[in-house]
């Protein structure tokens, strides 16, 4: 029985020291979430440039139709859902005005490069689409070109007319 | 006691100090006096010297305790290895921002940060962020990587969070310490985000070896 607790005793001093030596070399942890929360909401930015456009005078002979003396670039950006499209329309409620004359708005059409802008044809009582954009967000670039037909009618004078692009993110 | 009766005593020497003449004369009386004397003489410096003796034992023994006798103790203190990390607060947001104005935008609050670590003298504890994943909201995403962020305070560093491998938030020096910071979170702001709310988890481990 003495032999047993000595055998006992010397086992104890051996493992007792071995645990408190592991115990120490232990390497040991804290930890911590931070959740990160981001919102982000529906947000459209449109922007022409230039904002201003110019047909020069031409012959209807030899110009059947009148280009614009610049490109627009057009740059649409939009915040929408995965699921929805966004849009963009050209209005143009009224005709080339100069004095009592004018000449029908109808007259000036665009062609487009660039997705997913249109080419289209301005109509004073509908508001025309100018892109066809997919579902969701995105940064978009491109460049209207813009034609007037000409022709004989149109009497002598410096025409004005204003249109209005508004770009829906939904 | 008189000199006769310590003759009849029969002590040695007694017998020769009665023969001197001296001692048979008139003066008889004054010698007794003076052996007497001498007598109580020999035995207080007797008395004197055992006193003495007894208090020298007796200075010994004590000085045996004060300066020579010794024990010991031992003293034993265990200090494992140790890591406890919090931060606060454990959530941030960033508000919706157009892209065009706010590239990047700021989190709605800066992040406290204390690391207490307890760890061996030659070895360095370790922060990193882990995140599984981008920011979700439904099927939508927006890459975890580009949350970034930067730190003031010792040894806390910036960086950028990454789906795919941990990334250390800080640069320990050797051994134990406590440290405290912050942290300043920005995400880089696109157009191509699609709407929603999004959320993103992201685990913060502090490793004492």
């Amino acid at each position: 029985m003495k032999t047993f607790y000595k055998i006992l005793a010397g086992c104890a001093a051996v493992v007792v020291p071995g645990l408190m030596v592991n115990s120490a070399t232990f390497a040991a942890t804290g930890t911590a979430t931070l959740t990160i929360n981001a919102t982000v909401a529906s947000r459209a930015e449109i922007a022409l440039a230039p904002t201003t456009i110019n047909f020069p005078d031409a012959s209807p002979t030899t110009s059947a139709s009148v280009p614009a003396d610049n490109p627009v670039a057009v740059t649409a950006r939009v915040r929408t859902g995965r699921t929805t499209a966004a849009t963009l329309t050209v209005a143009a409620p009224t005709d080339l005005v100069t004095g009592s004359d004018t000449i029908p708005i109808s007259n000036v059409s665009w062609t487009a490069s660039g997705a997913p802008f249109i080419a289209g044809t301005m109509n004073k009582t509908t508001a025309q689409s100018a892109a066809t954009f997919a579902n969701g967000s995105g940064l978009f670039s491109g460049t209207f070109n813009f034609v007037l037909a000409n022709s004989w009618t149109y009497n002598t004078g410096s025409y004005t007319a204003t249109v209005t692009y508004t770009l829906t993110a939904p | 006691m008189n000199l006769n009766e310590y003759k009849s005593t029969g002590r040695p020497g007694w017998s020769k100090f009665s023969e001197n003449p001296l001692c048979q004369s008139g003066r008889q009386t004054t010698s007794v006096k003076k052996e007497e004397i001498m007598k109580n003489s020999t035995g207080s410096a007797l008395k004197l010297f055992m006193v003495c003796a007894a208090m020298l034992t007796f200075a010994l023994m004590m000085g045996n305790n004060a300066f020579a006798a010794t024990q010991t103790l031992t003293v034993n203190a265990s200090v494992a290895s140790r890591a406890e990390l919090t931060i606060a607060p454990n959530s941030i947001s960033f508000a919706d921002s157009s892209p065009t104005t706010s590239p990047t935008i700021n989190a709605n609050s800066t992040v406290a940060v204390t690391a207490n670590v307890r760890t061996a003298s030659n070895s360095k504890a370790t922060l990193v962020a882990a995140v599984s994943g981008d920011l979700t909201s439904g099927s939508d995403t927006i890459p975890i990587s580009n949350i970034s962020w930067t730190a003031s305070g010792t040894p806390f560093i910036a960086g950028t969070l990454n789906k795919t491998t941990a990334q250390s938030a800080a640069s320990f020096s050797n051994g134990s310490g406590s440290y405290s910071g912050t942290y300043s979170f920005t995400m880089v702001n696109s157009w191509s985000y699609n709407t929603g709310s999004y959320a993103a988890t992201v685990t913060y481990t502090l490793t004492a070896p």
